[in-house]
């Protein structure tokens, strides 16, 4: 009566977990395990809390171990309190992730594409934890990043700060075992990400001309798509 | 046949070879009992040919998973789950006795390479414009830009799979345009062998022996729980702390059948237990019990060993009937004891008389009824069916003839209580149907009918380690709800695949429509004979390439491990991958094992395929609106409900006609007035209707198992009635001694049946539970209304008096007035020998389906017999055949077809004759001795006209027949009884020198005395001597029987007496003796044309 739970295939799942991964790392701040950075974790967090929108461009770097160089690729993002982001990337934009109220959309321009995931659907399943970074997009209470990273170590070079990490979640382990964020010493602005998967693959993101608490057309968050777009569901729906 | 004593030795003869008769007739009952078998095979007890059956069967039988016990394992660190998955499939691998294989996660993952091979078999089966594109991707002129393309998704893609994909494909080659699902072997297996974040796995474990019986299966299940725990065990923490759960269709068929198998046995007991208390409490005797008991044990063997006779193989579901049968032939046990109680001074044989009517028509109808359930379309409800038929007819013979004779040797523990008769007539009589009816017109008008529930959720458990181990694999890996499978058969591979294409394109409608929310066919991974043969050639070309495509691929920046795939698949396709493998498929492990998820081949050389529907909730669950082609079975165990209904529901119209058809004729035979077969209709009614009511009142419906519970109420129904009605007509509608003789074998009965209902209630199967609860309370509602209301509408339309005119109840039909006219015409035209042949055949029916009445004529038989039974049972069956012979020759006689000379004088007619000379009257005396009314033609050759002296017939109108049928012969009737002073013109006749016939050995109450005959006390007509002593005529015995091939009037020498002798009525009597007497050697001689079929020997008072 099992059968065909062997033939399934999810790659949703997977999907869900690297784009979740993936965008909620990239807007979370890191805190620090010891009294320094316990310190600078309250201060971070202190001003986080009066962060409502955040705006930025970075070059996102591929190191792939099918390839023998990396690949990069120049993009944007858009976040807004509590919860919602937009991430483009490519030049012309090849790929969109937007989170709205009760939606992940992940948008191919190029071939007018959309896949949308259920927000709730997705927190429901098997990946609930690494679903549960999507729903929360800029933590700014300590012991809600406790329960979701143990900081490895912290690390000041120059102007930032380093925060190496790792998931709590064995499922979020699973797809990524580490990962460093990178802030500015001064204000604690985003500075950078890297994102170390499983295979040995590393992804590098280098934020610039961050704009803390711009004000963002709300368009952003819910892209209308024509009727030529090919819209699916993942999920099941069609 | 004339009755003869026989030497001893040829009765120790006889009695050997009743032994040997005996040892022969068991010999194919050990036979049986050695063919037995048992099967928990669910799809047994289902129709084969309904197409969601025949497609849930070849799923379950011909699918690995169907087969495999999954052993789940849930730990919140996802490397415990792998280490203990790990160990327990190693350990389970190392036991070949045990288990054929054990996986805990996918084979390609073991056999990375397989992937390779796979893909590239995969590629051979696509349609050729399929290769023909990748080829043109792998061109000199497009292989760049492609790669170019390649790498810049590599760079922007959001999708983690496509990623992964085109790191290790950058050329595409696991886009194949038909999908595979995981046919390639490429990724990890998540959704099969673990969730998506590793904390909770599945442990496949295949079965050494995958054809094993329901308690095999228990045993091997047990046996790979203790291996399983051992391994646990020897785990370090936190290993050993994962929770470990079993489930699969293993570990169903053990908890399900061993579950049921428990259930049975404690109903069996539970019913043993409560028939013992229940006997206690009303009789206070164990050894009647213990007879009782071992009766239903030797019904219930004999039933078993016919059962493997007939069927070799029994469904455990099938040994329901056990339950049943012993509800109902105990009902004949109870009856038969109770009857025996309450006339403890009467013999086994008068016992049986009484009661058998009752008990071989309910069995009879009862049987008739079970049969019939044959009809519904159910093998399983008709092998119940016939069992429970056999089994009653079985379970009456043996309460008749074993049980009875054993528990009446000795007088029961209670005396019976004096008789008593009630008064019930009246208004009041109406008050409890009244209340009844009212009770069930309420209940169903305020809360409907009850439903009928069409899922199979009956069919599942109410708590389940298995079931509750499904549902949490089913969280855990996403499924939301139950799919639908698909079988596709055909003759061969092309056949399956053509099918799967047109079921792909109904199914796509069907999405489209709404009805489903997706499908998955293996239609990629099925073996396509017609593409591989056109792709091999671009296969080839391509693979041709191989090092100028690597180098382009190294050129674009990819490494040598993002060449490996597409390297691998040319170097295959390169060198022979495209030469004929085994099989339709490659023969690696890994293909070996997703092959059987989805492909199997029957014994009949059928191919199967597998896949699998997800309905839309919107579906209505009719898969014919698929629009799936011809070939394909489509279903799943929340349809089998509803299509079992549906097939059941099309054949629920003529059955229950064919019922109502039997249970009317099986009626009549049982009451022969359409006055009790109507009550008994009634009864059957309302004890429904009752049922109804309750089932709506507490909200019950029914469902595909309770449903059983209709033919099983009808049957015990049914059986009430025709008991309680018997009842009352032997006990003249006295409801006291109805209570004491049938209605406590009813109540323990009924009890019996409500306890041993009542006690599967309780068991885990929703669905038995169901049927037992409905029994249970439709069991109470038949004896409710059998034995309170039953018997008061009994007195108001049945006791009234009835017109003269009718024959009584339990008066043979041979002795209705219409049946003799009919039978008389047709002597009239048919010739004798047909006539005597029928006659012949239909005493033999006769004797079979009146026991009672052979019975009675055995006894009758004992002391003409000297007591032997074996030669008074022999005599008894010639009896019966010498009777129907003389009913042929009466009605030829009365029809006025017998031939002139027919009847002969024979020895001593020289006594009548010298009588006739001397002019006094002449009183011709005779037993029922051979056909005495043959005597009249002899007679009116001599110019004598006789007149008869007769009882009257049950019915007026046979009387008025048969003394107009004389009349035209010449002889005058004067029915005895009918006018005190007919008698002053028999004596007046006799003193005018006539002729009077009569009748010593049946006398009228009035006219009995006791005389001593055969050495016993009987009872015949002082007539004789009164007629003698009042006219002085001359008594001569005479008797008319069968002998030498016609009829001889055979005359004894006249009696010598003195009227003044016979001046008080005791030397009447004594003269009355001294006549019969004088027949002793002719009786004796012609005992088997001596016909008595009521008692003539008087009780004798048992001490």
């Amino acid at each position: 009566m099992i059968g065909e739970s062997r033939v399934w295939i999810r790659p949703w799942l997977r999907r869900a977990a690297w784009s979740g991964a993936l965008a909620s790392l990239l807007l979370s701040a890191p805190i620090r395990g010891d009294v320094d950075a316990g310190a600078i974790l309250d201060r971070w967090l202190a001003s986080q809390r009066t962060l409502t929108s955040w705006s930025a461009d970075f070059v996102q770097t591929r190191h792939l171990k099918a390839l023998t160089q990396p690949l990069t690729a120049p993009g944007r993002l858009w976040f807004a309190a509590p919860d919602r982001f937009r991430w483009e990337l490519g030049s012309p934009v090849q790929s969109i992730a937007v989170r709205a109220d009760a939606d992940l959309l992940v948008l191919a321009p190029q071939l007018k594409r959309a896949e949308r995931y259920p927000l709730a659907a997705l927190a429901r399943g098997p990946l609930k934890d690494a679903m549960a970074l999507l729903d929360t997009g800029f933590p700014r209470e300590a012991a809600e990043f406790h329960r979701r990273f143990d900081l490895i170590g912290v690390a000041e070079t120059n102007a930032f700060y380093v925060f190496n990490l790792r998931p709590t979640s064995p499922a979020v382990r699973r797809v990524l075992p580490r990962l460093s964020i990178r802030v500015a010493t001064n204000d604690f602005g985003l500075a950078g990400t890297e994102l170390i998967f499983a295979d040995g693959s590393r992804m590098d993101n280098e934020f610039t001309r961050g704009v803390r608490n711009p004000r963002i057309d709300e368009a952003l968050f819910s892209p209308r798509l024509d009727p030529a777009w090919i819209v699916t569901e993942p999920l099941g729906r069609k | 046949m004339s009755a003869q004593h026989e030497a001893p030795g040829r009765r120790l003869g006889g009695r050997v070879a009743r032994r040997w008769l005996w040892a022969l007739a068991a010999l194919p009952l050990l036979a049986g009992l050695l063919r037995l078998r048992f099967d928990a095979d669910i799809f047994n007890l289902m129709p084969a040919g309904l197409p969601a059956v025949r497609g849930l069967q070849l799923q379950q039988r011909n699918f690995a998973d169907a087969r495999e016990l999954l052993v789940t394992l849930q730990s919140p660190d996802p490397e415990a789950a792998t280490a203990a998955a790990s160990a327990i499939s190693s350990k389970l691998v190392a036991e070949p006795a045990l288990v054929r294989a054990a996986r805990w996660q996918a084979p390609w993952l073991e056999h990375p390479e397989d992937g390779i091979e796979n893909l590239a078999w995969l590629w051979l089966q696509q349609p050729p414009s399929a290769l023909a594109r990748l080829a043109a991707r792998l061109s000199a002129g497009q292989l760049a830009a492609n790669l170019a393309a390649v790498r810049e998704t590599l760079a922007t893609s959001l999708d983690p799979q496509q990623v992964a994909r085109r790191m290790y494909d950058p050329l595409g080659f696991t886009d194949l345009p038909v999908a595979a699902g995981s046919g390639a072997g490429l990724d990890a297996g998540a959704g099969i062998f673990s969730n998506g974040d590793g904390t909770y796995r599945v442990v496949f474990v295949e079965p050494a022996n995958d054809r094993m019986n329901y308690r095999a299966a228990a045993a091997w299940v047990a046996a790979v729980h203790r291996s399983v725990e051992t391994t646990m065990a020897g785990l370090p923490r936190p290993h050993s702390a994962v929770s470990v759960a079993y489930t699969g269709g293993p570990a169903f068929l053990a908890e399900i059948s061993t579950g049921m198998e428990g259930d049975l046995q404690s109903s069996v007991l539970t019913t043993v237990v409560v028939i013992a208390g229940l006997f206690w409490c009303a009789h206070r005797g164990w050894r009647p019990l213990g007879w009782l008991v071992a009766a239903l044990a030797l019904t219930l063997g004999i039933t078993l060993a016919l059962g493997g006779l007939l069927f070799g193989t029994l469904n455990v579901v099938s040994l329901g009937f056990a339950a049943v049968l012993l509800g109902l032939a105990v009902d004949y046990g109870l009856v038969s004891y109770q009857e025996f109680a309450a006339n403890p001074e009467m013999p086994p044989h008068e016992i049986r008389a009484e009661v058998a009517p009752g008990i071989l028509y309910s069995a009879a109808t009862t049987a008739g009824t079970f049969l019939l359930l044959g009809l519904a379309g159910l093998p399983g409800l008709a092998q119940l069916g016939v069992l429970t038929a056999v089994g009653l007819l079985i379970g009456a013979g043996v309460m008749l003839f074993v049980f009875l004779p054993l528990v009446a040797r000795r007088p029961p523990s209670r005396p019976p209580p004096a008789p008593h008769r009630e008064s019930l007539r009246g208004p009041a009589n109406w008050l409890p149907t009244i209340g009844v009816a009212a009770f069930v017109l309420c209940a169903l008008l305020g809360r409907g009918l009850p439903g009928l529930t069409r899922s199979s959720e009956p069919l599942r458990p109410r708590k389940s380690a298995a079931y509750d181990a499904m549902d949490q694999l089913k969280l855990e890996f996403g499924r939301t709800n139950e799919p639908l499978w698909l079988v596709f058969a055909g003759a061969d591979p092309e056949a399956v695949g053509r099918r799967m294409d047109d079921a792909q394109l109904a199914l796509a409608a069907a999405v489209e429509r709404g009805e489903v929310a997706s499908f998955n066919l293996p239609a990629g991974f099925w073996p396509r004979s017609g593409y591989a043969l056109q792709n091999r050639t671009a296969a080839a070309a391509l693979a041709r390439r191989r090092v100028e495509v690597r180098a382009a691929a190294e050129s674009a920046g990819f490494t040598a491990d993002s060449t490996v795939l597409a390297d691998g698949v040319l170097r295959c396709w390169g060198g022979g991958a495209s030469s004929p493998a085994p099989g339709p498929w490659p023969a690696n492990p890994t293909a070996q094992w997703l092959v059987s998820q989805f492909a199997a081949r029957e014994a009949d050389g059928r191919w199967l395929a597998l896949g699998i529907v997800q309905p839309d909730p919107r579906f209505t669950g009719d898969v014919r609106a698929l629009g799936l082609p011809p070939g394909v079975f489509a279903t799943s165990w929340e349809t089998l409900g509803a299509s079992l209904l549906e097939h059941v529901a099309r054949r629920v119209a003529w059955l229950t006609s064919l019922i109502a058809a039997m249970l009317l004729g099986s009626l009549w035979l049982a009451f022969r007035t359409w006055r009790e077969v109507a009550l008994s209709l009634a009864a059957l009614l309302l004890s429904f209707a009752l049922l109804l009511a309750i089932m709506a009142l507490l909200g019950w419906s029914w469902n595909l198992l309770s449903l059983i519970a209709l033919p099983l109420l009808l049957g015990s129904s049914v059986d009430s009635t025709i008991h309680v009605q018997l009842a009352l007509r032997r006990h003249g509608s006295d409801l006291k001694a109805l209570w004491r003789v049938t209605g406590k074998a009813l109540l323990l009965c009924a009890g019996a049946n409500i306890a041993g209902f009542g006690s599967l209630a309780f068991t885990n199967n929703a669905g038995l539970a169901s049927l037992d609860l409905v029994c249970a309370v439709g069991v109470a509602c038949v004896f409710g209304v059998c034995f309170w209301l039953l018997p008061l509408w009994w007195r108001v339309f049945v006791e009234r008096p009835r017109p003269d005119l009718r024959r009584p109840p339990g008066v043979s039909w041979v002795r209705g007035a219409a049946v003799w006219r009919g039978a008389r015409g047709l002597a009239r035209l048919a010739p004798r020998p047909l006539l005597a042949a029928l006659a012949g055949g239909a005493s033999v029916v006769y004797r079979w389906a009146r026991p009672a009445h052979f019975s009675v004529t055995v006894e009758n038989m004992l002391p003409v017999c000297g007591g032997d039974l074996a030669l008074a049972k022999r005599t008894a069956r010639e009896n019966f055949r010498r009777f129907a012979s003389k009913l042929v020759d009466l009605w030829r006689y009365e029809a006025g077809a017998l031939l002139v000379g027919a009847v002969q004088p024979g020895d001593g007619w020289q006594h009548f004759s010298a009588a006739r000379r001397s002019g006094r009257g002449l009183l011709l005396v005779t037993p029922h001795l051979g056909n005495w009314e043959f005597g009249a033609p002899l007679l009116a050759e001599q110019g004598i006209r006789l007149l008869v002296l007769t009882a009257p017939e049950p019915e007026t109108r046979l009387t008025e027949l048969r003394a107009a049928a004389r009349a035209r012969l010449g002889v005058d009737t004067l029915v005895v009884g009918r006018d005190p002073f007919a008698f002053v013109d028999v004596i007046k006749r006799l003193q005018g020198g006539g002729a009077v016939a009569l009748l010593l050995d049946r006398p009228t109450p009035a006219t009995a005395v006791g005389v001593e005959f055969f050495g016993r006390a009987f009872s015949a007509t002082i007539a004789a001597a009164d007629l003698a002593r009042a006219s002085g005529c001359i008594v001569l015995p005479v008797f008319i029987v069968e002998d030498r091939g016609g009829y001889q009037a055979n005359t004894l020498a006249p009696v010598e007496y003195d009227p003044r002798d016979l001046g008080d009525r005791r030397a009447r009597a004594v003269f009355t003796g001294r006549l019969m007497r004088l027949f002793e050697p002719a009786v004796r001689r012609y005992a088997s044309q001596w016909f008595h079929f009521v008692p003539i020997w008087p009780k004798e008072v048992r001490s």
